[in-house]
C-alpha cells in the first residue's frame, strides 16, 4: 500500500526537481571579468519592451559582438516603475542594461517616484514607433477630418479609448491630439483598457468610439476589414503593406507627430569608457543586417541616437510628458 | 496468561488474529487485540475506525476466549505494541507478516521487525495463507 | 454540416497511433504538473510547452491540447484532496469537493470531477467547431453595462452563501473586497492601500491570495492541531460512482456547462463567475440543500462542468478574433503563433485544416484525460495517506515554488505567508472563505466594468443600463432579491419549519 502511494510522490519530486531547475536559469554569476550581460525588461514577455529588448540582445549575441552571451529578465510591476528603481539600485554594475521608452517615462511620474530616466547612465534610442488612431470596421468616421469634426463639437461625446492607464503612450496620444485639435484636453472622455486584448474587444463592439494605441497587435483585425486607421502619428506612412494606404497626421494637416520609442539604459555611476564600450556594443548592432530586418518585421522605425543626443531628448520628453500630466490636473 | 495481538484490518491482521486465538485455546489463556496508529496521516488504512472496531469487538464477543480490543495512538506503531505487551505482561505477541520488495524495505522500517526485536516475550509472526 | 465533415478530417490527421501516444504522454504530464499546488492551468501550460517545440505541427498540437487539459484537470484533484486550489477557478471545486473526501467519497468526488470535465468540455469543444464566429460576433457586443449587472447578481447571490452567521459572512466579504482593492486605479492612476509598496501598484494576484488563504492557510491549521486534535481518520470508501452519484451528477454536468460556455466565449467573461454562478445554482436547486456544505457531489460537478466549458469557450474569442482573455488564452495564443497559427477573422477560412486539426486534438487530448485519469483516481485519493507532516510540508514547498514562479519575485512569498495567516486567522475565527474568495475576485471585476461603463457614457448613470442583456439581469437580480422574502412571506404563516433554506441558510464551513 504505502510503496503505491509513494509512486505519485516520486514522481512529484522528480518534477519538482525540474522546475527548480528550469526556474533557477536565470541566476547567472557574472565575474567582474565576464563579457556576459544582463538585459532588464520593465513589463512581461511578449510587450513591448520585450520585443525590442529581447531581438536586440538576440542580434548582439548572434553576431558575437559583445563577445558574451545575454540573460533578459523580465521585472513587471508599476509600468516599468519597478524595473527601473532596480535598475537604480543596481549603481556602478557595469554588466546590466535595461529597456526603457516613453511609457516608463509616464509611469513614474504616475505613480509619483522621484526618479527620472536621466538618473541613469543612457545609452542609445534603438527605434520609434507611431501610434494609430483606431475605428471599427463600421465606424461612421471615415477620416480623420470627420472624426476631428464630431470631437470638436462634442468633446465629452465622443468615447476615445487607450490600453495603458493614465500617463502611458495611449493616454498621452489622444490628448496631445485633442490640444492641437484645440480641444480642452480635460473635457477629453478617456476610458483605459488593461491592454491591447480589452481594447480590442471594445473597438469590436463598438463600445467605444475610438482607439489610440500601437498598431502592432491589430494588424490582423485591420487586414480583415474588423478595425480601420483613420491616421498614423508618424513623420511618414508605415511601411507594412496593410497600413500603406493610411495618411499620417501631418499630410491631414494636424501638426503632431507622436512617437512612441524605446532605448537603452545602464546603471548609474558606471566608468566613461564602460559606458562609451557599451554604446560601441549598441552602433554595431545598429549596423547589421538582422536589425533591420528585426525594423522592418515589427514596423519600427529606425530611429538611432546616443550619448548627449539621447540624453537632450530624454530631457525634453520628460518635460513633454509632465506638462501634459499637469495640464490635465493629474500632477 | 494473556496473549496479545497485533491488529491491522486487512488479511495479515486477520491471520495473526486467528492464529493468536488458537494459541489462548490451546494455553486456556486471554487475547488482548492492539491497533497502533501514529495518526498523522488523513487516511490511515491500517488504522481501526470506529465503526470497525465495534464490528470486531461484536464478532469477538461471541468465541469461546475472553477478549478485549485495545486501540492505541502513539508516535511509534511497534512501540505502542510492545508497550501493552510488557504493559499486561503478556506470554506471547503474535504479528502478521508481509512480503516486502526490495525497494519498500528501503524506504520503509518494518512495524513486525521492531516488534521482534524488541519484545521482552516471545513472539508469533504469521503470514497470511 | 459541412464544419462536421471538416471536424472528421481534423480527426483523420490527427489520430495516428503515434499521435495519439503525444496525446497520452501530454496528458499525464500536464495532470501531474497541474496537480501540484500553486501551479494551474497557465503556469503548467507555460512550463510544458517547450516540450511541445520541435514535434512536427500536428504532434505538438496534440501533446499541446492533452497537455492543456491536463493542467485543467490537475487542479480540481489537489481542491478535493487537499483543500489547496492550485488557481481560483477550482476554489468552487475544493468547497464541497473536499468536504466530500473527509467524509471518505474522494474518489466519487474525482470521478464526478473528471467525467464533468469531460461533458463540459467535448461540448463546449464541439460548439467551438460549429459556431465559433457567430458566437464570437454576438459575444463582441456585450459591454461593460451587461458585465456589471451580472457581477451585481454574483454579489446579490453570495448572500446564500454567508454561511450562519451572517455577520461573519460579511466580515469575509469585506476582507475579500478590500483585498481586491489594492493597487492602481485603471481609471485615474492612483494608487490604492499599495502603503507606498511598488510591488504592490498592480494589485495582488488572485493566484498567490487563493493559494495563500487555501494552501498555506490550511498547512497552518493543519499544523495547529496535528497533535491536540483527536485522530479523525476518513475511510477511503468505494473507489467508484454508484448508481446515485450518476443520477445525482449528470444535471449538474449539463446546466454547468450551459453556465460555463457563454462566460468564457465572452471576452472578459473569465472563469470564476460560472463556476461560482454553478455552485449556487446547484445549491437552490438542490432537493436535500442541506448537504450542501457537508458534501454534495453536485456542488463539485457543476463548478467542475462549468470551468472546463468556459474553457473551452475561451477559444472562441481566441480563435475567431485573436483576442487572448485570460493568462492562459495568452499562452495559448503565443504557442499557436509558434505552430503557424495566426488566429484572427480569417483563421477559419486561410488555415482551415490546422483549426480543424486542433479542434480534433483538444477532443483526443480531452476524451484520454478521461480514460487515463478515471482510473487513477482511486490513486489519487492515496494521496491522503501520506503521513500529514510530510504531505503538508509538499504542499508549502509546491505553494511557495509556484508563487515565486510567476514574477521570479521575492515579494509574491511574503504576499503568500501573508494570506496564509490571513487563511489561518479566517479559520480560527470562523470566518466563511466563501464569500471573502468571492470578495476578492468579484470586486475588481465589477469596479473596472462599472467605471469603464460609466467612462463611456461620461458619468451618466444611464451607462449602467443600455444595454438588453444588462436589463434583463437587472431584472433578475431584482427576482433573486424579491422572491425569497415573498416566498418567505407567504409561507411563513402556515408552515414557519418548513422553509429553512430562504431565510436561515445552513452553514458553510470554510
Amino acid at each position: 500500500m504505502t510503496a503505491a502511494a509513494a509512486t505519485p510522490l516520486a514522481l512529484r519530486a522528480l518534477l519538482a526537481a525540474l522546475l527548480v531547475v528550469a526556474s533557477a536559469g536565470c541566476g547567472v554569476t557574472r565575474g567582474e571579468d565576464t563579457r556576459d550581460l544582463l538585459m532588464i525588461i520593465p513589463n512581461a514577455p511578449g510587450g513591448g519592451y520585450d520585443q525590442t529588448g529581447r531581438e536586440a540582445a538576440k542580434v548582439m549575441e548572434d553576431a558575437g559582438i559583445t563577445g558574451g552571451s545575454f540573460t533578459v529578465d523580465n521585472v513587471e510591476g508599476a509600468g516599468g516603475t519597478n524595473a527601473f528603481t532596480e535598475m537604480l539600485g543596481d549603481a556602478g554594475d557595469e554588466h546590466t542594461v535595461m529597456t526603457v521608452g516613453l511609457g516608463v517615462v509616464g509611469s513614474l511620474y504616475s505613480f509619483g517616484n522621484d526618479a527620472r530616466l536621466g538618473d541613469a547612465t543612457p545609452l542609445a534610442q534603438l527605434i520609434s514607433e507611431p501610434e494609430g488612431v483606431l475605428v471599427p470596421g463600421d465606424s461612421p468616421f471615415r477620416t480623420i477630418d470627420d472624426l476631428a469634426d464630431a470631437w470638436r463639437a462634442d468633446p465629452s461625446g465622443i468615447a476615445v479609448g487607450g490600453g495603458s492607464s493614465p500617463g502611458g503612450p495611449d493616454h498621452l496620444f489622444p490628448m496631445q491630439l485633442a490640444d492641437t485639435l484645440g480641444i480642452d484636453a480635460r473635457e477629453v472622455n478617456y476610458v483605459s483598457y488593461d491592454g491591447g486584448g480589452p481594447l480590442t474587444s471594445a473597438l469590436l463592439g463598438a463600445k467605444i468610439d475610438v482607439g489610440f494605441s500601437g498598431l502592432a497587435e491589430f494588424t490582423q483585425q485591420i487586414a480583415d476589414g474588423e478595425l480601420r486607421v483613420l491616421a498614423v502619428s508618424g513623420e511618414d506612412r508605415q511601411p507594412q503593406p496593410e497600413l500603406a494606404d493610411v495618411p499620417t497626421l501631418v499630410e491631414s494637416d494636424i501638426d503632431l507627430v507622436f512617437l512612441n520609442w524605446r532605448g537603452i539604459l545602464a546603471p548609474p555611476d558606471i566608468s566613461d569608457e564602460r559606458r562609451e564600450e557599451l554604446i560601441g556594443y549598441l552602433e554595431k548592432m545598429h549596423e547589421t543586417e538582422a536589425w533591420r530586418e528585426q525594423l522592418e518585421a515589427y514596423g519600427w522605425t529606425d530611429d538611432f541616437k546616443t550619448g548627449e543626443e539621447f540624453e537632450e531628448f530624454l530631457a525634453e520628453q520628460d518635460e513633454r510628458v509632465s506638462s501634459t500630466l499637469e495640464g490635465l490636473g493629474l500632477l | 496468561m494473556t496473549i496479545v495481538v497485533g491488529y491491522v484490518p486487512n488479511r495479515h491482521g486477520e491471520a495473526a488474529l486467528d492464529a493468536g486465538l488458537a494459541e489462548a485455546r490451546l494455553r486456556g489463556g486471554d487475547v488482548v487485540v492492539v491497533n497502533a496508529t501514529r495518526g498523522d496521516a488523513l487516511v490511515d488504512r491500517r488504522h481501526l475506525g470506529d465503526a470497525a472496531a465495534a464490528e470486531l469487538e461484536a464478532r469477538l464477543a461471541g468465541l469461546d476466549v475472553p477478549t478485549s480490543v485495545r486501540r492505541v495512538l502513539g508516535a511509534d506503531v511497534a512501540e505502542e505494541v510492545v508497550r501493552v505487551a510488557d504493559e499486561v505482561g503478556a506470554a506471547l505477541v503474535v504479528i502478521g507478516l508481509r512480503h516486502r520488495s526490495a525497494v519498500g524495505k528501503v524506504l520503509m522500517g518494518s512495524v513486525a521487525q521492531r516488534v521482534l526485536l524488541e519484545a521482552r516475550c516471545p513472539v508469533l509472526a504469521v503470514k497470511a495463507g | 454540416m459541412d464544419n462536421l465533415q471538416l471536424l472528421l478530417d481534423g480527426f483523420q490527421s490527427a489520430a495516428t497511433p503515434t499521435n495519439l501516444l503525444y496525446a497520452a504522454l501530454g496528458v499525464l504530464i500536464g495532470t501531474f504538473v497541474g496537480v501540484l499546488p500553486g501551479i494551474g492551468p497557465a503556469m503548467a501550460l507555460a512550463l510544458l510547452l517547450p516540450l511541445t517545440y520541435g514535434l512536427e505541427s500536428t504532434q505538438s498540437l496534440i501533446m499541446f491540447a492533452g497537455i492543456y487539459y491536463g493542467g485543467m484537470y490537475g487542479g480540481s484533484t489537489t481542491s478535493i484532496l487537499l483543500n489547496t486550489p492550485g488557481e481560483s477557478a477550482s476554489v468552487m471545486t475544493a468547497i464541497e469537493g473536499n468536504k466530500m473526501a473527509k467524509r471518505g467519497r474522494a474518489a466519487q468526488a474525482l470521478a464526478t470531477a473528471a467525467i464533468g470535465s469531460f461533458v463540459a468540455g467535448t461540448i463546449g469543444t464541439v460548439l467551438v467547431a460549429l459556431f465559433a464566429p457567430e458566437i464570437a460576433d454576438q459575444a463582441v457586443r456585450i459591454g461593460a453595462p451587461s458585465y456589471f449587472a451580472i457581477m451585481l447578481l454574483s454579489l446579490v447571490l453570495v448572500t446564500a452563501v454567508l454561511g450562519a452567521s451572517r455577520l461573519r459572512g460579511f466580515i469575509g466579504l469585506f476582507i475579500g473586497l478590500t483585498i481586491g482593492l489594492v493597487g492602481l486605479d485603471l481609471s485615474t492612476g492612483q494608487a490604492r492601500l499599495t502603503g507606498g509598496i511598488t510591488q504592490l501598484v498592480d494589485g495582488v494576484d488572485i493566484v498567490v491570495v487563493a493559494v495563500g488563504l487555501f494552501a498555506i492557510g490550511e498547512s497552518l491549521w493543519i499544523a495547529a492541531h496535528l497533535r491536540r486534535q483527536p485522530l479523525d481518520v476518513i475511510p477511503v470508501g468505494r473507489p467508484f460512482m454508484g448508481r446515485e452519484d450518476w443520477g445525482r451528477s449528470w444535471r449538474p454536468w449539463l446546466r454547468g456547462t450551459a453556465i460555463g460556455f457563454p462566460f468564457g466565449a465572452l471576452p472578459a467573461g473569465g472563469a470564476e463567475t460560472p463556476t461560482f454562478l454553478s455552485y449556487v445554482t446547484e445549491k437552490r436547486l438542490a432537493r436535500d440543500r442541506d448537504e450542501f456544505g457537508q458534501g454534495a457531489i453536485e456542488g463539485v460537478a457543476g463548478p467542475e462542468a462549468a470551468n472546463n466549458a468556459s474553457a473551452a469557450g475561451m477559444f472562441v474569442p481566441l480563435l475567431a478574433l485573436g483576442l487572448p482573455v485570460t493568462a492562459t488564452a495568452s499562452i495559448l495564443l503565443a504557442a499557436m503563433k509558434t505552430y503557424g497559427i495566426q488566429p484572427g477573422p480569417s483563421l477559419l477560412e486561410d488555415q482551415a485544416d490546422l483549426v480543424w486539426t486542433l479542434l480534433a486534438s483538444l477532443l483526443i487530448g480531452n476524451t484520454l484525460l478521461l480514460v487515463i485519469n478515471l482510473p487513477l483516481a482511486p490513486l489519487w485519493a492515496r494521496l491522503l495517506q501520506v503521513p500529514r507532516p510530510q504531505l503538508y510540508a509538499g504542499i508549502l514547498f509546491f505553494a511557495s515554488l509556484g508563487a515565486y514562479a510567476v514574477d521570479q519575485n521575492p515579494f509574491d512569498i511574503a504576499l503568500l505567508l501573508v494570506f496564509g495567516a490571513v487563511g489561518f486567522a479566517v479559520r480560527r475565527f470562523g470566518i466563511p472563505m466563501l464569500p471573502l474568495i468571492l470578495g476578492v475576485i468579484i470586486g475588481p471585476l465589477m469596479e473596472v466594468k462599472m467605471r469603464e461603463a460609466l467612462d463611456i457614457s461620461d458619468g451618466h448613470l444611464s451607462g449602467l443600463f443600455d444595454e438588453g442583456l444588462a436589463i434583463g439581469v437587472y431584472v433578475l437580480v431584482v427576482l433573486a432579491v424579491v422572491v425569497p422574502v415573498v416566498v418567505d412571506r407567504v409561507r411563513s404563516p402556515r408552515t414557519p419549519h418548513d422553509q429553512p433554506g430562504a431565510t436561515t441558510e445552513r452553514e458553510v464551513p470554510r
